[in-house]
């Protein structure tokens, strides 16, 4: 992708979020002092919108410095799929379980030798997890099948 | 103005701590405070909570010995992955990563720890000293400040990192705008609505800034250093021996130290000012009078020293209107409250004169502390060094791993994963067109703050008041300057260049 191209999507966010907050925040009726909860956060984004629209017209004006380089996707988006995908399983799986899981797969994604050693890697991991954190902090992590 | 220093009171403070039992629990409470510091989801705060059932046994002095330790050194030990991995532990240590993983970046890793961790005894030892000399004589200070105040000062410590953001300001006036929006998302407090929450439950209470932080800073980081790995650049981070700066190099801060632990220590002594706002505030008067300005942000050893100074320093300073008047300076305070309760105490200027051994334990146990932080650190830093060494291949899914785990940690709840997770992408894009994280989070901490007291301030219908109140007038007026600098240096340098 290219860098643009990443740049186009990043100002389309803010602009979403500036729009969203605008539209919402007109939404709120006013109250005794005058202010009512969406006053504040409508002259925020009115602010957001203005500074973001000078911004993306200095950008273009000088389209040279805001090409820069092109983004590699490969890594991250591996990272991506699979931190997303731990997030959308540990709810089943259980902390414990997707976590082990998570720490192998990104062990393999960045060493491909070694898998032995990646499995013992990840299950320490889970080890030293549950007694910090699951054992002395008592956190409630989700357990496998879904408590 | 009185002092309120006892040798009496000092005397039984100090047999308590002198004690092998009470010495001993201060240790560990600093090593304690510093792992929790260092552990990205775990606030000072929340440690500090955590601990406090495993008091119910203890002598009330010795118990408060240890969550003071606890409290100094997890201020200090989120410093450490900050300089070290770009992953602030607290929200004040974003400060210390400006220049801190900069400087690990260029192979000063061990410099940057030195100087964290002798600003960081320095800072928690003059607010410690203030704290002993004039807790009741500066607690009114607090209490100066009303809802224009807290405004103004609040808009002043935003000011501070759009002022010296140069020619980026446009960029970082926005991501500042970004966090400012953020911060209104959630229930609002006056009318009880829900504002742009999307129905989603989990956004009644708002973002927590703390996944948002670890997303924008830690993930980030990591996405930026794969994207590096792919592209085939080096993701290895030169390192350098660790160990104390010279006492040269440190004597070339002395003023910054001094200047950012006394910034520190009157912002701590505001209510709900916290030291997120004193790191970010000395941060900006450290570069404001630096003849090096433009080295700020990039590894500028000031930097580190400024920011690592003053949140330690606040600590101190948050400790003098939660014993002299009852009144919390900070979230830690509000629980370290809880605690006097469960003791069966009263805090205020009652408990100077029913218990001075407490009062004067806690105000020892600030000054032991820092100095224990002092050694732990020094030592330590060698071990904190060696995690940037580690293979990639073991350290990045640890701390990806770790992110998460932290994320949940702070309301059980996988939202916040799901938060920090979009917000490591988030922040990895921001990073590569010119964004900072750290306005983000800074108005996201303020936003409310703002709000709130703005909101009360038209309440209270004296809007002529922002500008008849002194105090409230001149955080404005500071503001002003500040906001104002960037566009001018801006506008006058075009005009230069035509």
């Amino acid at each position: 992708m290219k860098s643009r191209t990443a740049h186009i999507l990043l100002f389309a966010f803010f602009l979403l979020c500036a729009v969203f907050f605008l539209v919402e925040s007109l939404a709120f009726d006013s109250t005794a002092d005058g202010l009512s909860p969406g006053s504040y956060p409508f002259v925020l984004a009115i602010v957001f919108l203005f500074f973001l629209l000078l911004d993306a017209w200095e950008s273009l004006s000088c389209p040279r410095e805001s090409e820069g380089s092109d983004v590699s996707l490969t890594y991250p988006l591996l990272v991506v799929l699979i931190i997303g995908g731990f997030l959308s399983f540990v709810t089943y799986l259980g902390f414990y379980l997707s976590s082990t899981l998570i720490v192998f797969a990104l062990y393999l994604l960045l060493e491909k030798k070694n898998v032995f050693r990646g499995f013992i890697f990840s299950g320490l991991w889970a080890l030293s997890s549950y007694f910090v954190f699951g054992y002395v902090l008592r956190v409630p992590f989700p357990v496998f099948g879904g408590g | 103005m009185e002092s309120v220093f006892s040798f009496a009171s000092f005397a039984a403070g100090a047999e308590v701590l002198l004690s092998p039992y009470g010495f001993l629990l201060l240790l560990l409470g600093v090593v304690l405070g510093i792992v929790i510091g260092a552990t990205p989801g775990l606030s000072p705060s929340m440690g500090v909570a955590l601990l406090v059932p495993l008091s119910y046994g203890m002598e009330p002095a010795y118990a408060f010995a240890f969550f003071v330790a606890v409290y100094q050194a997890a201020n200090y030990g989120g410093s450490l992955t900050a300089i070290v991995l770009n992953a602030p532990g607290t929200p004040s240590a974003v400060v210390t990563a400006l220049d801190g993983y900069k400087m690990t970046s260029q192979g000063k890793g061990g410099e940057a720890l030195g100087y964290a961790v002798f600003a960081s005894a320095f800072g928690g030892l003059i607010g410690g000293i203030v704290l002993m000399l004039f807790a009741i004589p500066l607690a009114g200070f607090g209490l100066q400040f009303g809802p224009h105040e807290y405004f103004a000062l609040a808009l002043f410590g935003l000011s501070t990192v759009i002022g010296f953001s140069g020619e980026k300001w446009k960029k970082t006036f926005i991501a500042v705008l970004f966090g400012l929006l953020l911060a209104t998302v959630g229930t609002d407090t006056f009318s009880g609505e829900e504002r742009f929450t999307l129905g989603i439950f989990e956004l009644f209470d708002g973002f927590s800034f703390i996944p948002v932080m670890i997303g924008l800073f830690a993930l980030a980081e990591i996405f930026t250093r794969l994207e590096d790995k792919a592209s085939g650049l080096s993701t290895d981070v030169p390192l350098l021996d660790a160990g104390l700066p010279s006492l040269r190099l440190l004597a070339k801060f002395k003023r910054t130290l001094l200047q950012s632990s006394l910034i520190g220590t009157l912002i701590g002594i505001i209510p709900g000012a916290g030291a997120t706002i004193a790191s970010f505030i000395s941060y900006g008067q450290a570069k404001r009078l630096s003849k090096e300005q433009k080295s700020f942000g990039n590894g500028n050893p000031e930097g580190v020293v400024s920011s690592e100074a003053a949140n330690s320093s606040s600590v101190g300073g948050a400790l003098i209107p939660l014993l002299s008047l009852g009144i919390p300076g900070s979230a830690t305070d509000a629980v370290l409250l809880g605690a006097i309760s469960m003791h069966g105490l009263v805090a205020g200027p009652e408990l100077f004169e029913t218990d001075p051994d407490i009062v004067y334990g806690i105000f020892l146990s600030v000054i032991f502390a820092n100095i224990a932080i002092f050694f732990f650190g020094f030592f330590g830093n060698r071990i904190w060094l060696r995690v940037v060494d580690v293979n990639e291949s073991y350290l990045f899914p640890t701390i990806f791993a770790l992110c998460l785990l932290g994320s949940f940690t702070i309301r059980n709840s996988l939202f916040d994963c799901w938060t920090c997770f979009l917000f490591g992408i988030l922040g990895w894009l921001l990073r590569k067109f010119g964004y900072q994280a750290a306005p983000i989070v800074l108005g996201l901490v303020l936003g409310g703050m703002i709000e709130t007291n703005l909101r009360r301030a038209f309440l209270m219908g004296e809007v002529i008041q922002f500008f008849t109140r002194p105090l409230c007038l001149f955080f404005l007026l500071g503001a002003a300057i500040l906001f104002l600098s960037p566009v001018w240096s801006s506008w006058r340098g075009k005009k230069q260049a035509s």
